[in-house]
């Protein structure tokens, strides 16, 4: 009876998205082509380079994950606000200096990091005088000269540092004693933080043979976080209060380790990927209110956990792979990559959110045609000055890190070149879709970083050796050459805008219609949950939920347990 | 069959507001010009006293002559765009790289060690010209041609002109004499032209300025004043082909096939084509008249500093401050707005100057960013200018098009 | 019996993937004036644009004839400039944007020569007078830029701009598209005068009593097809084509 009706559903779903023609695909062959290419100029200085290898691969990681932030800020503008800001590079600025002038007058680092978000979306607001006023072209010549004047006026300027700029001090240098290890530092210190990981592990765990053991008995995948939402009652609230009093102390506990305040639990890398963790738990937990629907959020959180599992045990055992041995900068490269991968998912996460949001679609609906989107009673006013603030927040938070990771904040660095890096990321990889922009950062970058490494690798020994060759202007030949062909060839990029109703969608759903039991629904659990991590949601369990087959919960789950026995 | 009829003539065209518009907007331009033309006179006169009184120890007659070189130079490289945004339709920012191909042009052929048949002034910028604008056809051939035809947006025309400018100044870096070192550009004379400014000497009373194009330096004295007015011949050579310029276009564009048809591609493609205009070849002959005036443009401009592949570049937002202030696609309003934007940059780095040089540490200016003797300034001036013209008068000075809000 | 000066043989056409026109047969004599009436969208104005070739013809024949130069073009396949530089004498006037807003109407009219302009018998100054004897109301706008003109002026001065290279056939779609009654009158009635002058016209028009009346011979488009051709007299008379067409009860 329920699989009638669930095959009836799908038809209905067929049926509607059928007079949907254009459907989503991925460029499988040119992200294949391209990704495949590329990543064997990263691998070769690895194999043929000299000793220095852990650095490369932690520079490269960390300079991916800055640019696919900031490529996500500009995409938010270009792709979702429709606001071609030919400045991004002036905002970023704009963080940078607000960071160091606050850390050189005495706040600390994180305080500083936030001001530094803050002061870049409050910049990013006066963009929307000009963007009521000008068409697309004209609104980006305004900007990329908004940007420019901004790098001359510091440049110009000796209290903002005038033209050579400022070092900036990596947070870690007073963390750590010069004198340990980071093994060390693992091993020895690691002391109220190893409880708190213990204990979520342990809850998660339970909480992932929950979902196994019910999941069992739904034939659709968003079963898999069922546990977590239709279990009412006493039992619910005593798991999330412990959830939730576990981020609470794990919060406080980093953040006062932070500051040395707390017994100086100094092995700051790992403190770092855990407190974004417990950050990200939090918001995941207890934002679902302000930005999205009721069953979204957990799957999500599922998602979000397993990553960040995986991502701390990467860390722990590199960090055993790679014995640390030049303390000071290796060290640092390696914070720097924790603290830019972490930043780099938490913002994924939002700007996925809120571009999936009622208020992105609103934002969406301003770019494709202002006019209906102000005459539904819209503010293209307030969507826009929101949006810029928000985009360009994030910008500002990646400007700083990429200071970090610069080590220096100088006018010179601030040039246009690096939004048109940022423009070519994103066309690259796909306009109005987050993953795509991630991508883009992904391919240009590990382009760039493996360019650099072989230019360096001329003079230092291997197969490069003695090749006088300029790696690093042929890379930039090579991205304008594949710019074009992606205008020409793929204006849409790698990733296309993703469509609500498309192909892949439907395909799976008739392949559930078929087989709605068993091993098979399993296999597309699997599927679907590894496709939402590639941010194709649009096979998520809301789609289904949206069509209200079973009005109570509780009921149909009853219904189904029937079913099933 | 119906018969003739036979109508009032006030009856059937009841227009006639649109024609008083016409006039109205005319007469505006006309004062505009008047007010410009008195607006310059009294800029000589005032430089010319404020020299001869010695006002902060500064030679004003010179600045203006500077100025005037630039407003040229400035001109002749931005020329170009205006004419390639009006026929195109999109803002190309690989146009200063057009001006880099010119730069290494005359670089290559100085490597190339001729003879001064080729190695002169004169035929260098001429071959500065043709290579500036054939890349500029091969641009259009090979990119901005097969995306109008996808019928790609503008935006994204832009974005596409930015990868043309990557690889431009890549490929020059990469494969071209110098590579990334900069140079310096020879610029002989011929010998023709030393003997023809030795003759024009030798003419009574205007004989030092006739030959001031032939001669390398001329120095003027300035009546009143021991200051002097030192004029190289780049100078003179830069303002005489931008007025030479000026006229060739006006009459290519008002009398010529070539001309005429220009505008007309730039109107309507479609109805070019029907009307028996070949718009393909139009295209590329605009590209090419773009280009090696950019090119051309370039060497005059970059004559006395160094060559670098970035040379070019580094003026891109300065020609898009001429050609936006000018109203985006209109050849007076580039002509003028050259000359603002030149007078702007000077007036920057003077007011530095002085500030720098005469404010004691201490007083409210010193607080001032104009303190700083070693900033430049010369950017920022003509770019607030862009935003102010861009926000409170979008289409510029004389901009046919109100580029208009985005609702 | 004229000869055929324009002769379309099954023309298929369309624009991207969909098709438009599917096989369409038209022939136009010396002195002619054809009309083409149809409902909006029946592919009217595609037709005339594949024939001058700004839409590209899938399949089928179009074919022009010079019978003074006793010639006969092929143009399935040629560009819009190539057709019009090649001396096969054809004009066409567009259905909208037919006039170069900021060139002024002296320099459109130029424009309209450009065809002739190697040719050394042509004489640009005489026929621009020609044209403002044909169009007084132009002489007095010669230096004003078309985008000042009014709609009647403008349609006035695009067909100045056809006759401008001598042609021996006119397309002219809606020429009195958007223009006011006593406007459109004057209009047919200068199409009138260059019927005097030997032209052959094709003529696509929504004002079909009136075009009707004017007219040799007439076809009726539906969808694509054309749905019949007669006499235009026999056309006006037709009460089933009156009442679909041409609103009579
Ligand atoms: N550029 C175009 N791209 C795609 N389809 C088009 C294009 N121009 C016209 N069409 C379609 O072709 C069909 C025929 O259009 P056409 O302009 O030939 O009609 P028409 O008979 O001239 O109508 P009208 O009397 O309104 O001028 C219409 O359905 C129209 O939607
Ligand atoms: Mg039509």
């Amino acid at each position: 009876m329920i699989n009638e009706k669930l095959n009836q559903t799908v038809e209905d779903i067929i049926a509607k998205a059928e007079y949907n023609p254009k459907s989503q695909t991925v460029n499988y062959t040119l992200a294949i082509i391209m990704g495949g290419l590329i990543f064997l100029s990263f691998v070769l200085p690895l194999v043929f380079g000299g000793s220095t290898n852990l650095d490369y691969f932690t520079f490269t990681i960390t300079f991916i994950a800055i640019f696919a932030g900031l490529s996500l800020s500009l995409n938010m503008e270009v792709g979702f606000l429709g606001l071609p800001n030919f400045g991004k590079i002036g905002f970023i600025a704009v963080g940078a200096y607000s960071y160091i002038l606050f850390v050189n007058s005495g706040v600390n680092e994180i305080l500083s990091f936030i001001f530094a978000g803050i002061s870049a979306g409050v910049f990013g607001i006066i963009l929307t005088l000009p963007s009521l006023r000008l068409k697309e072209d004209y609104f980006a010549i305004v900007t990329i000269v908004v940007g420019e004047i901004i790098r001359e006026t510091v440049r110009n300027q000796h209290q903002l540092g005038g033209f050579e700029g400022f070092a900036v001090p990596l947070p870690i240098d007073r963390l750590y004693p010069s004198n340990t290890t980071f093994l060390q530092n693992i091993l020895l210190n690691n002391n109220s933080i190893s409880i708190i990981l213990i204990t979520l592990i342990l809850i998660f765990l339970y909480f992932i043979y929950l979902n196994q053991k019910y999941s069992k008995i739904y034939a659709v995948p968003y079963s898999i976080s069922e546990p977590f939402v239709t279990k009412g009652g006493i039992q619910e609230e005593v798991e999330n209060g412990l959830i939730n009093f576990t981020i609470f102390l794990g919060i406080i506990v980093i953040v006062l380790n932070f500051f040395g305040s707390f017994g100086g639990s100094p092995n700051g890398a790992i403190d770092l990927s855990i407190l974004i963790l417990l950050i990200l738990l939090f918001f995941q937990r207890n934002y679902k209110f302000a930005l999205l629907r009721k069953y979204d959020i957990h799957w999500d959180f599922l998602k979000t956990i397993i990553v960040f599992m995986l991502y701390i045990i990467f860390s722990y055992v590199l960090g055993f792979v790679f014995p640390v041995n030049s303390l000071s900068t290796t060290l640092s490269n390696w914070y720097n990559m924790l603290l830019a991968v972490g930043v780099l998912l938490i913002s994924y996460k939002l700007i996925e959110d809120i571009v999936k949001s009622p208020f992105g679609r609103t934002m969406r609906a301003f770019r494709d045609d202002d006019t209906s989107a102000i005459s539904v009673g819209k503010s293209l006013l307030g969507y826009r000055i929101k949006g810029l603030a928000l985009s360009n927040m994030f910008a500002g938070f990646f400007g700083v890190l990429l200071a970090y990771q610069v080590g220096s904040i100088t006018p010179d660095g601030y040039t246009p070149t690096t939004t048109f890096t940022l423009y070519i990321m994103i066309i690259v990889g796909g306009t109005a879709n987050n993953i795509g922009a991630i991508f883009g950062a992904f391919l240009i970058q590990l382009l760039f970083q493996a360019a650099s490494k072989m230019g360096d690798l001329q003079n230092v020994g291997g197969i490069f050796a003695g090749l006088r060759f300029d790696f690093v202007n042929f890379s930039l030949i090579v991205v304008g050459v594949v710019l074009i062909l992606f205008l020409i060839f793929a204006p849409e990029g790698i990733f296309p805008e993703q469509k609500n109703q498309n192909e892949r969608y439907l395909k799976l759903l008739k392949q559930l219609s078929l087989d709605t039991e068993g091993s098979k629904s399993y296999l597309v659990r699997i599927l679907s949950f590894f496709m939402s991590i590639a941010g194709d949601n649009s096979f998520r369990h809301q789609n289904l939920r949206g069509l209200e087959f079973t009005e109570n919960t509780d009921e149909k789950s009853s219904n189904y347990e029937e079913e099933m026995k | 069959m119906t018969d003739a009829i036979d109508l009032d003539e006030e009856l059937l065209y009841p227009e006639e507001v649109n024609i008083d518009q016409a006039i109205a907007e005319m007469r505006k331009r006309k004062e505009l010009i008047y007010s410009l033309l008195i607006i310059s006179v009294f800029i000589l006169v005032s430089s010319y006293l404020l020299t001869v009184v010695d006002l902060y120890r500064q030679n004003y007659v010179a600045q203006v002559y500077f100025t005037l070189v630039k407003a040229s130079q400035f001109i002749l490289v931005s020329v170009g765009l205006t004419l390639s945004i009006r026929v195109k339709k999109f803002a190309n920012f690989a146009h200063a790289e057009l001006l880099t191909v010119g730069l290494y042009t005359v670089v290559a052929i100085n490597d190339l060690n001729l003879n001064l048949f080729f190695n002169n002034l004169l035929s260098l910028l001429f071959f500065a010209f043709i290579m500036g604008g054939l890349i500029a056809i091969l641009s259009e051939l090979l990119v901005f041609g097969p995306l109008a035809k996808r019928k790609a947006t503008p935006l994204s025309l832009m974005v596409a002109s930015i990868g043309v400018g990557l690889i431009i100044r890549h490929v020059i870096q990469q494969f071209l004499p110098g590579g990334g070192v900069p140079v310096i550009m020879v610029l002989p004379l011929p010998s023709f032209w030393l003997s023809i400014g030795n003759f024009l000497l030798t003419v009574p009373l205007v004989g030092s300025f006739l030959a001031s194009p032939f001669n390398d330096i001329t120095t003027f004295g300035i009546f009143g004043s021991s200051k002097t007015l030192t004029v190289s011949n780049i100078g003179v050579i830069s303002i005489l082909s931008m007025v030479i310029m000026v006229l060739t276009l006006q009459f290519l564009f008002k009398k010529t096939y070539l001309g005429i048809s220009m505008r007309a591609t730039s109107d309507d493609e479609d109805l070019s084509e029907i009307s028996g205009i070949n718009t393909q070849s139009i295209t590329y002959w605009t590209w090419f008249i773009s280009g090696g005036i950019t090119a051309f443009g370039g060497v005059l401009l970059f004559s006395s500093g160094a060559v670098v592949p970035f040379a070019g570049f580094s003026q891109l937002l300065i020609i898009f401050a001429v050609v936006i202030l000018g109203g985006f696609d209109s050849f007076e309003g580039t002509l003028i707005s050259g000359f603002i934007i030149a007078g702007i940059q000077t007036l920057t780095i003077m007011i530095n100057g002085i500030i720098a040089n005469n404010v004691p540490p201490g007083s409210p200016l010193s607080y001032t960013v104009f303190w700083n003797p070693s900033a430049d300034w010369s950017n920022v001036g003509p770019f607030l200018m862009i935003i102010v013209v861009l926000i409170f008068r979008p289409r510029g000075i004389f901009g046919l098009v109100d580029p208009g809000s985005k609702l | 019996m004229a000869e055929t000066i324009l002769k379309a043989t099954d023309v298929v056409s369309g624009y991207g993937k969909l098709e438009i026109l599917h096989g369409i047969n038209v022939e136009v004599k010396e002195g002619e004036l054809v009309t083409i009436i149809g409902p909006n969208g029946s592919g009217k104005s595609t037709f005339v644009k594949t024939i001058i070739g700004l839409v590209p013809c899938w399949s089928g024949n179009i074919s022009i004839a010079d019978p003074k130069e006793n010639q006969n073009f092929n143009v399935t396949s040629l560009k819009p400039y190539q057709i019009v530089t090649s001396g096969i004498p054809l004009s066409y006037v567009p259905q909208v944007s037919n006039v170069f807003p900021t060139l002024t109407v002296e320099e459109n009219l130029k424009i309209g020569g450009f065809v002739k302009r190697k040719d050394p018998s042509y004489n640009f100054k005489k026929k621009v007078e020609e044209i403002y004897d044909i169009f007084p109301r132009l002489k007095s706008r010669t230096g004003q830029s078309a985008a000042l003109l009014s709609g009647g002026e403008r349609q006035m001065l695009a067909l100045g701009k056809a006759l401008m290279s001598e042609p021996k056939i006119l397309l002219l779609d809606e020429p009195s598209a958007a223009l006011a009654p006593v406007l459109a009158d004057v209009i047919f009635h200068e199409i009138q005068t260059l019927m005097k002058l030997g032209l052959s016209i094709l003529l696509v028009e929504q004002r079909a009593t009136r075009a009707l009346q004017i007219s040799d011979r007439a076809y009726v488009f539906v969808s694509g097809e054309v749905a019949h051709s007669d006499k235009a007299e026999n056309i006006l008379h037709n009460p089933k084509i009156g009442e679909m067409f041409l609103g009579k009860r």
